[in-house]
């Protein structure tokens, strides 16, 4: 037998090795850097490891994919689908964007997919809830799209600091006339509440405040346990029916709800033995909407429900 | 001064003075979190009663149907999953109910994890090798397998070898035909399964050598044998004497596993692997995991696999992709998991009161002591404490409940010292401090010294849980590659003092055997900016092929670093032939400031491990400090990684501080 044959492993092991290295890969391997890891025993030329890859395509195995930087095909173990997938959720997941800046800084990477196929994608990315859509920052900018639901203060910001200069103004004018800013400021804080129709109660407190345990009020509206029971069974449903649902998500469905109500309500149902909270670990921290969504009670911050099923 | 052990009070003593003296020396509510899960626990069976029983049930349901479950089970930090899981490991090891292995802190790079996941399995099932094969789990699992084949022969023993291999062919047989998800290397696997039970066997009837038996399990495990040592198992080797022999790949190694199923499937216990904190990995070695277990679980029959995890950061796996969604569904086959969730404040209760009597169970003769006890269950801590700190809240974790009882404790520790005990006891009840409601944060170096205190703390018990159990961290160069690679890129910031620049990790290739440096690491050497590289290698193996054949890599590397340095495990030494030894000397003529050998003792091995579980703890938000009045506050993984530094804890391990220069 010659040597190089006798030192050859037995395809099945080549196999292995390819498989092992996409395994191990978020993103489909050219064929030549495929090729350039099957190292001794396991190494073989182009062309059979092709045909190694094609027999796996065929069963099913692998995926066939375009070239991306270089000439030769790639190749991965997750499919078109769940790789498109991947990839918009990382670009989103980097800034929001529009649906054409999505296709054009991953298109390069599934040339095979169109920009009908992206917006399917968006769409039921969309649907799923894993992304959200949001309004541009004008009026006639494109829709963009992002992990999280729009935060209303990306759009407050530069209206709110315009605000804040023209008040500093008024302000530095006044305190020429022996007014204090600090009073200048209560008084725009409580115009501003009359515009919105909303007024800060005095020693309001802070969601982060501890005050203990909500006291036991009559306001819970008297339908809010069916209401929250059609409401977490929808949002679960949509999120995967993991049987955990986040306080923002239920505030937001409940909106017409007071919050003092909202909190009896979910109370009584946690003394029922109907549903349990748990704490707020959350990936990279909260977000400001969750923190205000969050119930704080025995030192811990509670956001998300779930169903108690025993 | 009171110290902070868990050790108890003589039984012998049964005056108050003993009484008192146990109460100042000791704290029962300091440990909460599980340190092993083997261990001595103190377990409130009524506490998530439910999900264990649940959790029981897929594992019999995997045996009664000989069939592949996979559950998941979350819930959040300090809920007591990790409980939830030791209690399996025990339910499973009394009466032999399961065979159950759990794993926790894997850290080798992606790639390699299956097999680290496979050499753990057996390392278990051999425990860790601390003692004779002969009658370890790995041993039964074999011997039920020959047994049957005996009963199914009509035979009874005494037998001879060749007559106890026919039997177990028979059995294997019968296993391996009709089962597609044994694999192509199946037969092989059985027969080096034989060969151990042989070992073991010879072992401590015949001749008290063992030799075959570990040359087994070295194989099974998926380290490489020599053609010598191979052919000791009867293995076919190839024609190049310089390829060692080991498990052909991932599908070999997922097919070890499926036989161990199959195994314990004839001796009548289902096969659960239980992995803990799986969400403390990197985001590619959870990728790994999941892609792995997707294969085995469709695979292998009578096999229950758990895993255990935050469910949020779970779920964030989920939808980012890392976990496929077609792996999530072998993993997570009811996707709504076993949700381990808070408890009720009778069931808190309990908790303290499991604690207090073990505690006060010698004293409760003693007169002062059951005056109290009469009135006052929950004493020393009291109901009137209990009820205040639990005030109007509906649920509770049970980790806030036991330090909730620790802070109480040390409180009247101190009480104990001012007072006396005579006093404190006749003053009893003491009133409670009011427990204040609002967050004061405390100032940055209060917040640091506690963050200190608690890591420090968790280090220790994570220490401990290695000692105790030494077979969770086998002697294996990837996983002490991977340790080493992750604990020095936390050390990478100029602003925390070190050298250390620039850290390369060379492609990975199968197996590692074609890399000369697993990490090759750039240093700044002095100000004026010159830098010194060091090529690390990592080489745990007792075989002389492997061990000579990096070795003349190494040798053969031109030009070299400026430094190498060689890592080898104190537990596996290197057995080198005569090229080996030649390899070895050419090194080391190179003088000491060019090439060292540092042979890391299990103590240093375990103090790496346990600092990266302490930074893994922290980035599953189940590192917490206590703030005033009770409010929990997470630790962030770069808290715990300063902490590390101003604690100076890498440069207090050998081998870091070598590398970090």
């Amino acid at each position: 037998m010659p040597k190089r044959a006798a030192q050859l492993a037995p395809d099945s092991a080549v196999l292995d090795a390819m498989r092992s290295v996409l395994d191990a890969s978020p993103e489909p391997i050219a064929v030549s850097k495929l090729k350039s890891i099957l190292k001794g025993p396991l190494r073989r030329g182009e062309a059979e490891v092709v045909a190694l890859l094609e027999a796996e395509r065929s069963a099913g195995r692998v995926f066939r994919y375009a070239p991306y930087s270089g000439k030769s095909p790639r190749y991965g173990r997750q499919s078109p689908e769940v790789y498109a997938r991947q990839l918009a959720l990382a670009a989103l997941a980097r800034k929001a964007q529009t649906l054409r800046d999505v296709e054009q800084s991953v298109g390069k990477r599934l040339k095979d997919y169109t920009a009908a196929d992206w917006k399917r994608l968006v769409e039921q990315l969309v649907a799923e809830k894993a992304v959200f859509p949001a309004p541009g920052p004008t009026a006639r900018s494109a829709v963009r799209y992002s992990l999280h639901p729009p935060d209303p203060r990306d759009y407050l910001r530069s209206v709110v600091a315009r605000w804040r200069r023209n008040l500093d103004q008024i302000a530095g004018r006044l305190a020429d006339f022996g007014i204090p800013s600090t009073e200048v400021t209560a008084a725009a804080l409580e115009m501003l509440g009359d515009a919105v129709g909303r007024r800060p109660a005095s020693g309001e407190a802070s969601p982060l405040a501890d005050s203990g345990p909500s006291p036991r009020q009559p306001g819970a509206p008297a339908d809010f346990a069916s209401r929250f029971d059609a409401a977490f069974a929808r949002i679960d449903r949509q999120r995967g029916s993991h049987n955990f649902v986040s306080l923002v998500e239920l505030r937001r469905a409940l909106a017409d709800v007071a919050r003092a109500d909202f909190d009896q309500g979910m109370r009584d149902l946690r003394m029922a033995g109907r549903y349990e909270l748990s704490g707020a670990e959350s990936l990279g921290g909260l977000r400001p909407e969750e923190r205000e969504a969050a119930i704080l009670e025995a030192g811990n911050l509670l956001l998300y429900v779930s169903r108690r099923d025993r | 001064m009171s110290t902070e052990t868990s050790s108890r009070a003589p039984h012998e003593a049964h005056d108050l003075d003993a009484f008192f003296q146990a109460v100042v020396r000791t704290n029962p509510f300091l440990a909460n979190a599980v340190t092993d899960p083997s261990g001595e626990e103190i377990d409130v069976e009524t506490i998530h009663r439910s999900e264990f029983e649940e959790l029981i049930g897929y594992a019999e349901q995997a045996h009664r149907q000989r069939g592949h479950l996979g559950q998941v089970v979350w819930g959040e930090p300090g809920i007591g999953k990790s409980h939830l899981l030791a209690r399996l490991y025990r339910w499973a090891a009394q009466g032999d109910r399961a065979v159950c292995v759990v794993l926790h802190n894997l850290q080798p790079p992606p790639e390699y994890l299956p097999r680290y996941i496979l050499k753990c399995v057996i390392q278990r099932l051999v425990r860790g090798q601390a003692e004779a094969f002969h009658g370890t789990p790995l041993y039964w699992l074999v011997t039920r397998a020959v047994r049957e084949g005996l009963r199914q022969s009509r035979r009874d023993a005494p037998i001879s070898a060749r007559e106890a291999r026919d039997a177990y062919r028979k059995v294997v047989n019968s296993l391996v035909s009709g089962h597609p998800g044994a694999g192509p290397d199946a037969r092989t696997i059985y027969h080096v399964l034989f060969h151990f039970f042989l070992g073991a066997y010879r072992g401590q009837y015949l001749d008290g050598n063992e030799t075959t038996a570990d040359l087994a399990v070295r194989w099974l495990a998926g380290d490489e044998l020599d053609h010598d040592e191979a052919r000791e198992l009867e293995l076919r080797c190839g024609e190049d004497r310089e390829h060692p022999v080991a498990l052909p790949g991932t599908q070999a190694v997922e097919s070890v596993l499926v036989a161990l199923a199959e195994l314990a499937w004839l001796g009548g216990q289902p096969f659960v692997l239980a992995f803990d904190q799986v969400d403390n990995l990197q985001d590619a070695q959870i990728a790994s995991l999941a892609q792995f277990l997707h294969p085995l679980i469709d695979h292998a029959r009578n096999l229950f696999v758990v895993v255990s995890g935050v469910q949020s950061r779970l779920l964030h796996f989920l939808e980012h992709g890392v976990i496929l969604r077609a792996a999530w569904e072998r993993i997570a086959q009811d996707e709504r998991g076993i949700r381990v969730g808070r408890i009720r404040k009778e069931q808190a209760r309990q908790l303290l009161d499991a604690r207090l009597e073990k505690f006060v169970e010698p004293y409760v003769t003693v007169p002062g002591v059951k005056a109290r006890l009469h009135e006052d269950g929950l004493f020393p801590l009291g109901q009137a404490w209990f009820e205040q700190r639990t005030g109007e809240a509906v649920d509770f974790r049970p980790r806030d409940v036991i330090n909730w009882a620790r802070d109480r404790w040390r409180e009247i520790q101190r009480r104990i010292g001012q007072l006396g005990g005579p006093a404190w006891l006749a003053a009893w009840p003491d009133p409670c401090p009011e427990a204040p409601h609002a967050v004061v944060p405390p100032t940055e170096d209060e917040l640091a010294r506690r963050i200190d205190e608690q890591a420090a703390r968790r280090l220790g018990q994570q220490l401990q849980r290695r000692q105790r159990e030494p077979e969770s961290l086998p002697a294996d160069a990837a996983n002490l590659a991977g340790l080493v690679e992750t604990l020095l890129r936390q050390c990478l910031d100029p602003a925390w003092g070190y050298r250390l620049r620039q850290i390369e990790r060379p492609a990975p290739v199968r197996a590692g055997r074609l890399r000369v440096y697993d990490l090759v690491l750039t240093s700044q050497a002095d100000q004026e900016g010159t830098t010194l590289r060091t090529g690390v290698t990592f080489l745990v193996t007792p075989n002389r092929t492997s061990a000579a054949a990096a070795l003349r890599r190494m040798v053969d590397d031109e030009p070299p670093p400026q430094r190498v340095v060689l890592v080898c495990d104190a537990r596996r030494p290197l057995v080198l032939g005569p090229k080996g030894q030649e390899y070895l000397d050419l090194l080391q003529a190179r003088g000491p400031e060019r090439f060292q050998v540092i042979h890391l003792t299990f103590p240093q091995y375990a103090e790496l491990d346990a600092l990266q579980a302490v930074v893994g703890d922290a980035r599953t938000g189940d590192l917490e400090v206590d703030l005033a009045g009770g409010h929990v506050r997470r630790i962030s993984e770069a808290e715990a990684v300063a902490s590390h530094h101003r604690n100076d804890r890498y440069r207090g391990n050998a081998l870091l501080s070598l590398l970090l220069g």
